[in-house]
């Protein structure tokens, strides 16, 4: 009886954490990815950090494509919502939010934005309701994620001037300031 | 009392090896159940955007994090060659094929590791707009350790396995409703005995 009911309990605690291991892994490698913007990069919330062109030094996405500009921004929009502005240069151009279950919870591109300059405001679900007239406005579904912007490098006569383009990207908080 | 507390982090411990062996391998069933197989090539379905539930979405984040959208790119892994052998550097191999109906697409090898493999050449890839090809459509790439004329990428040091990733970005909508009627490139051993 003893046995049964040990083992119930066994069973019991393992499927909730069966559950807890697969439902939070994710969260887990955007922590890590977090972790690595923060410390090895040196690069703190709502600031971008331009990765470059991958390189087999360079480490910053895994299977990272050796034709693409990298800028990486880890926003956080727990306390004030965050504007994201870009020029869009005459490449294949991209950018993708990511929350921190690390889905891809939107993406536009330099063919589907319609405007040759980016400007989105992302905010929290707390203060989704601010900026209700604001075009490009969406609402993230966690408070802190990832934001990845993706410029091709390929077919470009003059790619330094691409990558000077690429690093006017900026994402800035914006506080009650700018409500 | 001591045999109380021992009997609860036997428990606890148990429990602890039972979700994890559990979590590892529902993580593998999903990763057979979602990868189709064309020839060598293996593509993830449902890509990024389409994952539904726990235990796809955990599985395309550990596998995939920072993926695109499949509107934007659909991609292609080839970890054997055609007969079904591991690629393995120190054997030559040759990939054949033409273009797709796309912005633009590159072909790009990794190392072990799902990084960029050093070589002197720095290159990591050839796409539609740089790779030699004959009457405009067919392209021949040579992969191996050594130097080779024409399309060459370098497969990193002998013995270690590698990959290769097929991009195809701003695929046609075709394309993206029916990855498995696209016509991927033959991978071909062409010698060695690593």
């Amino acid at each position: 009886m003893k046995f049964v009911y040990f083992s119930l309990i066994t069973v019991s605690l393992a499927f909730f954490l069966h559950i807890l291991f697969v439902y939070y892994l994710p969260n887990v490698a955007m922590l890590i990815a977090f972790h690595h913007m923060k410390y090895n990069n040196k690069v703190g919330t709502n600031t971008f950090f331009h990765s470059g062109i991958p390189t087999p030094r360079l480490r910053n996405v895994p299977k990272p494509d050796p034709n693409l500009f990298y800028s990486l921004c880890t926003y956080d929009v727990s306390k004030y919502p965050v504007r994201f502005t870009a020029p869009i240069p005459d490449t294949s151009w991209s950018i993708s939010f990511y929350a921190r279950n690390g889905s891809n919870f939107y993406a536009t591109n330099d063919q589907t934005f319609g405007s040759k300059e980016f400007n989105l405001i992302l905010t929290g679900k707390k203060n989704g309701d601010r900026f209700r007239k604001v075009t490009h406005k969406i609402i993230a579904p966690s408070d802190k994620g990832m934001a990845i912007i993706r410029s091709s490098i390929m077919n470009q006569k003059d790619p330094d001037k691409l990558v000077q383009l690429h690093k006017q990207v900026k994402c800035t908080p914006l506080n009650d300031q700018h409500v | 009392m001591m045999e109380i507390m021992i009997t609860h982090i036997e428990i606890v411990f148990i429990a602890l090896l039972l979700a994890m062996a559990s979590a590892f391998v529902s993580m593998k069933y999903i990763e057979k159940r979602d990868r189709t197989y064309m020839g060598p090539w293996y593509i993830i379905l449902p890509q990024v955007g389409d994952e539904k539930g726990m235990y796809t979405r955990t599985w395309y984040t550990l596998t995939a994090l920072f993926g695109l959208k499949k509107d934007e790119q659909i991609y292609f892994v080839a970890e054997t060659d055609h007969s079904g052998k591991p690629l393995i550097s120190g054997n030559d191999y040759q990939i054949k094929g033409g273009g797709f109906e796309c912005r633009w697409w590159n072909i790009t090898v990794y190392g072990q590791d799902g990084y960029l493999l050093g070589n002197p050449e720095n290159r990591y890839s050839f796409s539609n707009f740089d790779i030699l090809k004959r009457n405009d459509i067919h392209y021949t790439i040579h992969l191996s350790s050594d130097k080779k004329d024409g399309n060459w990428l370098f497969s990193g040091k002998k013995g270690e396995k590698f990959s290769i990733m097929l991009r195809i970005n701003h695929p046609t909508k075709d394309m993206v409703a029916n990855p498995g009627g696209i016509v991927l490139p033959l991978i071909i051993k062409e010698n060695g005995n690593a």
